[in-house]
This record gives C-alpha cells, sequence and structure tokens, in this order.
C-alpha cells in the first residue's frame, strides 16, 4: 500500500497579497480572517490543478473587488463544477463543510497550513457529505480526488449540444467558415453535384452564400448537408437547407428525416425522404437567431448548430 | 531515491497529458522532490529573504516540472536536472527584486511579522493575531457604521426585502445574523424553520447589489 498521495504549495508573497486584498474587503474582522485563509487555500489548490494539468478558475481570475465570503473559497472546474477549498490548521482535528454548498458542489479539498503561513498541505479529498462537522481520518487522498476528476473529464458526452461549436453563419459571408464546410465546388466534383430543384443563387452573387458538409450516418451512407444564404432586402436571411445523397448513390436513404430545430431544440419543420434525390427545406431568419438542423436515420442523429 | 525519482518521470513521459497515471506520476514526483535535502539549490545573498526566494524559486520549479516533464534526458539524473531549474529561478527571482531596487523583501506573512519585532518566537496556536493585524481601527469602525446603517434600516430598506410570504425572514435579519453576528446558515434556517438553500440563496442573490451603497455611505 502506497503511503497516501498529499502535495506541499509554497505560498509566496503574490499569495498573501491576493489573500489580503480579499480579506480587506469583508465587513466584519472575523470574517477577514476567514477570507484571508480561504483565499489562501484556493490559491494552493489552483496551482496544484495547474501542476495536473486540470483548468480552473477562481474569484481573482474574474474581477475581486468585491467577492462574497463564499466565493473566496470556491474554485471552478472547467466544465465540471465547483470545488470547495476549506482550510485548516495544524491542531484541528475536523473541517467544516457548510450545509449551504452541500447541494452545489463536486467535493472538497482539504488545505492545511503551517502556523507562520509559508505552507500549504494539501491533506485530502472529501466527495460528499451530509454533515457540517468532518473528522479528518474520513478524508481520502489525492489519488482518489485525482481517479475522480479524471473520470469527469473523460465522461464528458462528446455530441452534447454545449460541446459542439455553434456555426456562425455570419461569418459565411466574409469567407471565415468552421472546420468541416467548404464550398460545393471544394467538397464535391461539378459532375457529381447539382443543385437541380433548387432557384438558389449561386456564390457569384453578392447576396448569397453556399456552404456544405459531410455528416457521417454511423453504419448508413455518408449525406452532404448544404445550407445556402440569401440576404432578403430587410435585415432578414433566408436560408435554405439541402440534403444530397454522395456518389455512388443516387438517392437518399428511405426515411432519412431533416428537421430545423428552434433554439430550444423543438422541431419547427420536417422533412422526409422517399426515393428522393435530395430533401429541401427553407424558412427565414433575423441575424442573432439560433436553430439547429438534425439529420436523423433510424436509430442514428447528427445535430448541427447555428446562429444566423 | 534517484532510481524512484527516474522511475517517477519516465512513467509520468510515458502517459499522455491529463491522463490519471500521468497525473499520479507527477504527484508522487513531486512528494519526493520535496523531501528534505531532495532540491538543494543555491547560497541566496544574506541581505534577502531566505524563505521568500525559496519559496517563489520552488513555486515555479514545481510548476515547470510537470509542465515540462517531457524535456527531461533519461539519461540524466532527475535530481540534477530539477536542481539546475531550482537554481536558475532563484537566480531569476534576485534579479527581479533588485532591479526593481529592493535589497530586501519584506516578509508578508502577518504572523511572521511579530515574530520577526520579538526576540523571542512567539508560537501562535490560533489565527487571532491575523484577525487584530487585518483589522484596524479604520475597519472595525467601519464595521460598525455598516451594522448600525442596517440595523436603523431608513425606509425599511432592509427589511422589506424578504423571503415570499415570511417577513421575519428579512434581509436586515439575515445580514446581522450571518455576517455580525457570525451565525452559520444552517443554525439560522433552523431558527427560521426555513430549508437552508432557501436563504442562503435569497441573501446571495439580494444582498450584493446593496455593496456599492455600502461604499458610498462609508465614504461620507
Amino acid at each position: 500500500m502506497t503511503e497516501s498521495l498529499a502535495f506541499t504549495v509554497p505560498l509566496t508573497i503574490e499569495a498573501h497579497q491576493i489573500a489580503r486584498q480579499l480579506s480587506s474587503a469583508q465587513f466584519v474582522p472575523k470574517r477577514a480572517k476567514r477570507a484571508y485563509l480561504n483565499s489562501l487555500a484556493v490559491y494552493a489548490t489552483r496551482f496544484y490543478l495547474q501542476c495536473m494539468e486540470i483548468e480552473s478558475d477562481c474569484f481573482f481570475d474574474r474581477d475581486p473587488s468585491m467577492p462574497t465570503i463564499e466565493a473566496c473559497s470556491v474554485l471552478e472546474i472547467s466544465d465540471i463544477g465547483k470545488l470547495e477549498c476549506c482550510p485548516i490548521l495544524e491542531s484541528d482535528r475536523t473541517v467544516r463543510l457548510p450545509e449551504e454548498t452541500w447541494g452545489d458542489r463536486i467535493g472538497y479539498i482539504i488545505v492545511q497550513f503551517n502556523e507562520s503561513l509559508t505552507h500549504a498541505n494539501l491533506l485530502g479529498f472529501i466527495q460528499k457529505t451530509t454533515l457540517e462537522s468532518v473528522p479528518l481520518d474520513r478524508l481520502e487522498s489525492l489519488e482518489t480526488f485525482l481517479t475522480y476528476i479524471t473520470e469527469l473529464e473523460e465522461s464528458q458526452p462528446a455530441n452534447s449540444i454545449q460541446e459542439q461549436k455553434t456555426v456562425k453563419l455570419s461569418q459565411w459571408w466574409y469567407d471565415t467558415v468552421e472546420t468541416g464546410w467548404g464550398t460545393l465546388d471544394a467538397l464535391f466534383p461539378r459532375t457529381q453535384f447539382a443543385w437541380r430543384n433548387s432557384p438558389v443563387p449561386t456564390d457569384h452573387s453578392k447576396h448569397s452564400v453556399t456552404r456544405a458538409k459531410i455528416l457521417n450516418l454511423a453504419r448508413h451512407d455518408r449525406v452532404a448537408l448544404a445550407l445556402a444564404l440569401l440576404q432578403l432586402n430587410n435585415s432578414e436571411i433566408e436560408i435554405w437547407v439541402e440534403i444530397y445523397p454522395l456518389q455512388p448513390n443516387i438517392y437518399l436513404p428511405e426515411n432519412l428525416k431533416l428537421s430545423v430545430l428552434d433554439e430550444m431544440g423543438v422541431q419547427v419543420i420536417q422533412a422526409e425522404a422517399r426515393t428522393t434525390e435530395n430533401i429541401q427545406i427553407k424558412f427565414v431568419a433575423d441575424p442573432g437567431e439560433l436553430f439547429g438542423v438534425r439529420v436523423s436515420l433510424e436509430e442514428v442523429s447528427v445535430t448541427e448548430s447555428f446562429v444566423v | 531515491m534517484d532510481r524512484r525519482l527516474k522511475q517517477l518521470a519516465i512513467e509520468a513521459q510515458q502517459y499522455l497529458p491529463k491522463s490519471l497515471k500521468r497525473r499520479l506520476a507527477l504527484n508522487q514526483l513531486c512528494a519526493e522532490l520535496l523531501k528534505p535535502g531532495c532540491l538543494t539549490g543555491s547560497t541566496v545573498p544574506s541581505e534577502f529573504d531566505r524563505q521568500e526566494i525559496y519559496n517563489e524559486a520552488l513555486s515555479l520549479t514545481l510548476m515547470e516540472i510537470c509542465k515540462k516533464i517531457n524535456n527531461y534526458n533519461p539519461e540524466k539524473e532527475v535530481r540534477q536536472w530539477c536542481n539546475f531549474i531550482f537554481k536558475k529561478r532563484q537566480q531569476d527571482i534576485i534579479d527581479k527584486y533588485r532591479k526593481q531596487g529592493m535589497t530586501s523583501i519584506p516578509r508578508v506573512s502577518a504572523l511572521a511579522k511579530s515574530d520577526r519585532e520579538n526576540a523571542t518566537f512567539s508560537r501562535v496556536n490560533n489565527l487571532d493575531d491575523l484577525e487584530n493585524i487585518l483589522s484596524s481601527a479604520e475597519t472595525r469602525s467601519a464595521s460598525m457604521e455598516l451594522r448600525q446603517l442596517i440595523e436603523e434600516d431608513p425606509d425599511c430598506m432592509f427589511s422589506r426585502e424578504h423571503i415570499r410570504d415570511r417577513p421575519d425572514a428579512n434581509l436586515k435579519f439575515l445580514a446581522i445574523s450571518h455576517i455580525w453576528d457570525d451565525r452559520i446558515w444552517s443554525d439560522i434556517a433552523e431558527e427560521l424553520k426555513l430549508p437552508v438553500p432557501t436563504i442562503h440563496g435569497f441573501f446571495q442573490k439580494k444582498f450584493p447589489p446593496f455593496y456599492p451603497y455600502f461604499r458610498e455611505y462609508l465614504k461620507h
């Protein structure tokens, strides 16, 4: 059994300066002292996280001018959640985990300070509690903490809507396109592909732009999703959404569905393929509007998010 | 010990950044390096605060070891590589302070200051000293003024903010109890017979907007 993993952080002038600034913003002397220690605890934990290549952010990354005392002890781990940093002294035998944090934190890191406040020792970790006062022998090691955080990082869903980048359609007018999107000419040889059923102007027109992307539908065939933007006389944009089969197919897979979703993810328009060469939806939107396009076939679906 | 250090360094290099195995190896490596006698560094000129230079250099060194572990050459000894970085950082820091025109670094630890001023080493068992040092006469009086303002509650500006259907669970009561009387939320919640998240959430939302007003108030 390896000895329990710990980590010691040297506390520098910078750490103390931040703590001093924070504590001077408190209303009451006793709270000022607590804020000072909370701030040092956050500083030490943040240092540790940086060494472990875990991204985080805390009150002193943002505006430290008037944080609440609660803010002084929280480290927000990117995309995962809030970690509470709890300072204790060498003489303490228990640590206080306030009830108001129980529902809101992914865990608690316990940081012990030496008398002269020159070092912070990250003693351990508690994931969950239903007690305000926890004895130190209940602490789990940093190894448990690292395992827990790494698991949380790895379980981030790859296709969740927040993860997926929202395509900024306004950029298309300036020829800036996200990865995966290209002009029709770039993606498909002219012979294979033609906008047969739509009178959408080609890119030669100043007032329209068309881009396409190849979508993978898992074990089904790949298809091409194309979006054409047409600037109307007022500020509105007419949007054409089309799906095309890719060579060697002439027709789209049967029962392929194309839907347009509103910003809440609710389907507002739908079209379905039945021995068709392409399907098309068109609608009008205002700049700044958010919408989604979903292509689904049986159990597989791909959703792209856009902002006009 | 050197063998162990090498084993950990090589292990850390093998795994991908952000992987669990790499993190564990780096953590253990740092823990070993922090053992007494491991990292030595150079002597610091006497006009400088040895502890502070040491701490700053150590900080930079640990971070560099973790971020640049792939730069370690397995043909060399780990201690050699780390001490090299450590000594360089020490020098960088000394140069930095010299350039700033400082020949000595002020001790910032509020407690250590009292150590320095007295010939005898006064151990601090609790941090009341810190509390005293942080609160000057000025901040104490500001604190009392604000408390008074809230107690007086002109135009009921604080008491009129309250939880729905509970005029007793108002901002005046919560602020005095939580901030000035230093009562914990679970305690206050029990007295009011309301859930902790309710009163805590209410307070976090309604109290901070008064901060600019308090700042202005204290100016006059």
